[in-house]
């Protein structure tokens, strides 16, 4: 996708650490994300301020690697004909938390359902929570005409049927447009008529959480520590926004935001 | 600013603070014939100007040393990437006689190249005037034309387009099917698609529609094994190209693993004192 090309063309990224007594990881990153929902977007910096920080897939690739390895999904069959897929649920896996907001339960197909469904369905009030978005990853790898239908059989089963056999469909599940989003954080949002909330202050299941955003500065994020996977090492990550890397990140080992 | 200039490149490895890690990205940059219009609708004129094309010097002179020679149509780091094929030798006199071979003399030929920068094609220009002086040796005359960018894509996939066309691509979702149907497959080959070889083989395509319906990873594998044979035999493009990306850090991190699909992931990282 030419979108996605171009902006991972411009990405120069240095990497720094500043020896702290918390551990804290500074990434000189290369531009402000365009937001932290990262199902309407397509630049490579907002999927690595957003979908590799924040949230999981029911998929992902396996660490330098293209290979396509189970996360929120800890298995998925699929049917004789190519046609159906059926996902099964990780069990015990936390959201993350934030002022506004505490989960009161795990992650379950609800919440697969919602991040799905919303991209699809243009009806739902999800679709256009911020006014002019499109989701453009969704068609662009035609998620659109690829999806029939998308169930829950239960709480820990999702399936979904496709138009046709499609193996790739399931590197798209590990693409970071089909990020999972909390569901209860959504309907809280919405009755609070905050929606602008799930772009704005992100709750993931993933390896880090959001702490706080200043635009063309820094993005903070803290260590989740009930992370379903193999925690992090470091204890704080720091996106230090540097679009002019040449001058600002040379001598990244001295690179110190905190 | 695109990648790193080699300048910074040089400063970032020579500073005892900071390391480099360095990966093929996944990325081609290619040069794809018509194969629908002569000779080039001939494999052996397709390959013998392939073995005109000296891909070393291209590295250094286009990428500067940062890609590395591609031999088939995915990258290296992509899963089915067939290792055990080999590359078209660089062999100039062989091609020439090749050329004979298949009565082509005083061959004149178009070579396009792209008007921009891609991370799979720094500099088309300077590619095709190399591949310019490479095919001069074997005989063959070719002219160098550009468009601009939009123009240049719509007009390089009208059926009946003359010579030959610089381009690449990077992948979405790291799936072999992203590159070889897109790119190569019969489908692609028709107005819409990104097939700019108008190449058409069904038994290759075949290939990719079997792999396509099934969920085997370990079948879909050999299929695509396969049919980088297939492509490597019938030499609908000269394969040039895979650019590196790099990452520079400070020495004391550990734990970084470098995407192929050039994602920045932190869970894995140190910091060692």
């Amino acid at each position: 996708m030419k979108i996605r090309t171009l902006m991972t063309a411009s990405a120069f990224a240095l990497i720094a650490a500043a020896p702290l007594s918390a551990k804290t990881f500074v990434y000189c990153s290369e531009g402000s994300p365009e937001g932290f929902d990262p199902a309407p977007y397509t630049s490579g910096t907002t999927f690595d301020a957003a979908a590799h920080t924040v949230y999981n897939r029911l998929t992902e690739f396996k660490p330098g690697t293209t290979e396509v390895e189970p996360s929120l999904a800890e298995s998925w069959d699929v049917s004789e004909d190519g046609k159906e897929y059926t996902f099964h649920l990780r069990k015990g896996v936390k959201f993350h938390s934030n002022d506004q907001f505490t989960p009161t339960r795990d992650f379950n197909a609800d919440d697969v359902i919602f991040s799905y469904t919303r991209q699809a369905d243009t009806e739902s009030p999800w679709h256009q929570y911020i006014p002019g978005i499109t989701y453009e990853y969704y068609s662009s790898m035609s998620m659109d005409k690829l999806i029939e239908k998308i169930e829950k059989i239960d709480d820990y089963t999702v399936k979904i049927t496709l138009t046709s056999p499609e193996a790739p469909f399931i590197a798209n599940t590990a693409m970071p447009f089909l990020s999972i989003a909390s569901k209860e954080y959504a309907d809280q949002l919405d009755a609070a008529g905050t929606r602008e909330g799930l772009n704005n202050t992100p709750i993931g299941t993933g390896p880090f959480q959001f702490v706080a955003y200043q635009k063309d500065a820094v993005i903070r994020y803290k260590k989740n520590a009930d992370y379903w996977g193999e925690a992090p090492k470091i204890d704080d990550l720091v996106f230090a926004i540097t679009p002019d890397a040449r001058s600002a990140c040379k001598s990244s080992a001295r690179v110190n935001v905190t | 600013m695109p990648y790193p200039s080699p300048a910074d490149l040089e400063t970032i490895r020579n500073n005892p603070d900071l390391k480099m890690d360095e990966q093929s990205g996944l990325n081609v940059g290619y040069l794809a014939y018509n194969t629908t219009i002569a000779p080039f609708d001939n494999p052996q004129v397709r390959k013998a100007l392939n073995m005109a094309i000296d891909k070393t010097a291209l590295i250094d002179g286009v990428y500067q040393g940062s890609a590395e020679v591609a031999k088939n149509p995915i990258p290296p780091t992509m899963w089915s990437y067939n290792d055990a094929v080999q590359d078209d030798e660089y062999n100039p006199e062989e091609a020439k006689k090749m050329l004979e071979e298949a009565g082509v003399t005083d061959l004149n030929m178009q070579i396009w190249a792209m008007p921009v920068q891609r991370p799979y094609m720094p500099n088309a220009r300077r590619a095709a005037e190399m591949m310019q002086s490479d095919f001069a040796k074997v005989g063959v005359n070719a002219e160098i034309v550009s468009y601009e960018w939009g123009e240049y894509l719509a007009k390089s996939m009208e059926p009946g387009r003359e010579g030959a066309v610089i381009l690449g691509w990077t992948g979405d979702n790291g799936d072999p099917d992203n590159f070889l149907s897109v790119l190569l497959s019969c489908a692609s080959a028709t107005e819409g698609g990104a097939n700019r070889a108008f190449w058409c083989n069904e038994e290759f395509s075949d290939l990719l529609a079997k792999a396509k319906a099934s969920s085997d990873v370990a079948e879909r594998t050999k299929l695509y094994e396969e049919a980088q044979v297939i492509f490597k035999d019938q030499a609908p493009w000269a394969t040039l190209a895979h650019s590196t990306q790099y990452v520079p850090m400070s020495k004391n991190v550990t734990g970084f693993v470098q995407s192929p699909l050039g994602d920045y992931t932190f869970a894995t990282v140190d910091i060692t004192e």
